[in-house]
């Protein structure tokens, strides 16, 4: 079985618009950010998969991904809006995407503002189904 | 040879059993939420574990919940839809560390066929 936290951490770092954002701040199988991250760092993106299902004989994976996007107050937006404007640029990079290894991708839950109970800071959830090429 | 169409009467059967179907449904999905919010080691003062509800258009179990801690609002469904929630304010968070819901969401697509297989049995 492929490594589906890789590819599609590799399809992510592939998407200039949210390279942008996030440099290479994505984490992968994690809905918080690591351990000593502070918004003042940047912008990062954590995904795990919550779920999904194998097709076509195991030859597609077909995993719902769920993002979390977080990001630092500027000068002029609150630290929400910049989550959002993260997330914003997430759903132009996968919605009817795809590349190495990603067969397609597509928003599966709209994104939702929340702030974490314990750090207090703002993120956006959100979910993807992701169709995975499975044949190594 | 004639052809009679019970269209209008086949319709009403097939909304009542697609009501019960979708309400089963949403019953089993709150059942199988419920198990992974206790498998999954979700539980502290059990008030998200109980405040689990389904709703559709006509029914829904908000009043049932019990328990002192935030609640959101009530969800209601539109017709030909069923709500699995948990209306712990909470329970996002959890959903989001680790899915209980979603994957009740799964389970319970796979418990389908049996609910409408059983469902037509009753018809």
């Amino acid at each position: 079985m492929i490594n589906a936290g890789k590819i599609i951490r590799d399809h992510v770092l592939d998407q200039a618009g949210v390279t942008t954002l996030v440099s290479t701040r994505v984490y992968a199988e994690r809905s918080v950010p690591v351990a000593g991250y502070k918004p003042g760092d940047g912008a990062c993106l954590c995904f795990q998969i919550r779920g999904g299902k194998v097709d076509l004989g195991s030859k597609v994976l077909l995993p719902s991904v769920q993002f979390t996007c977080w990001a630092p107050a500027t000068a002029s937006q609150r630290a929400e809006v910049r989550c959002n404007v993260l997330y914003r640029a997430l759903f132009d990079a996968l919605e009817s995407g795809g590349g190495s290894g990603v067969l397609h991708s597509y928003l599966e839950t709209l994104g939702q503002t929340l702030w974490h109970p314990e750090s207090g800071w703002p993120f956006v959830l959100c979910a993807f189904r992701i169709l995975l090429n499975n044949q190594e | 040879m004639s052809v009679k169409w019970y269209g209008a009467r086949l319709q009403k059967m097939l909304d009542g059993a697609e009501d019960r179907i979708l309400r089963k449904a949403a019953m089993q999905c709150v059942a199988h939420a419920k198990v992974n919010i206790v498998q999954n080691d979700q539980v502290d003062t059990g008030f998200m574990l109980n405040s689990g509800y389904m709703a559709t258009e006509r029914e829904d179990t908000y009043g049932q919940i019990r328990g002192d801690g935030d609640k959101a609002p009530k969800r209601t469904a539109g017709k030909h839809r069923a709500i699995a929630a948990f209306a712990a304010n909470y329970a996002i968070y959890q959903e989001a560390s680790r899915s209980f819901l979603y994957k009740a969401l799964e389970q319970t697509a796979k418990d389908l066929p049996q609910i409408i297989k059983a469902e037509r049995i009753n018809d």
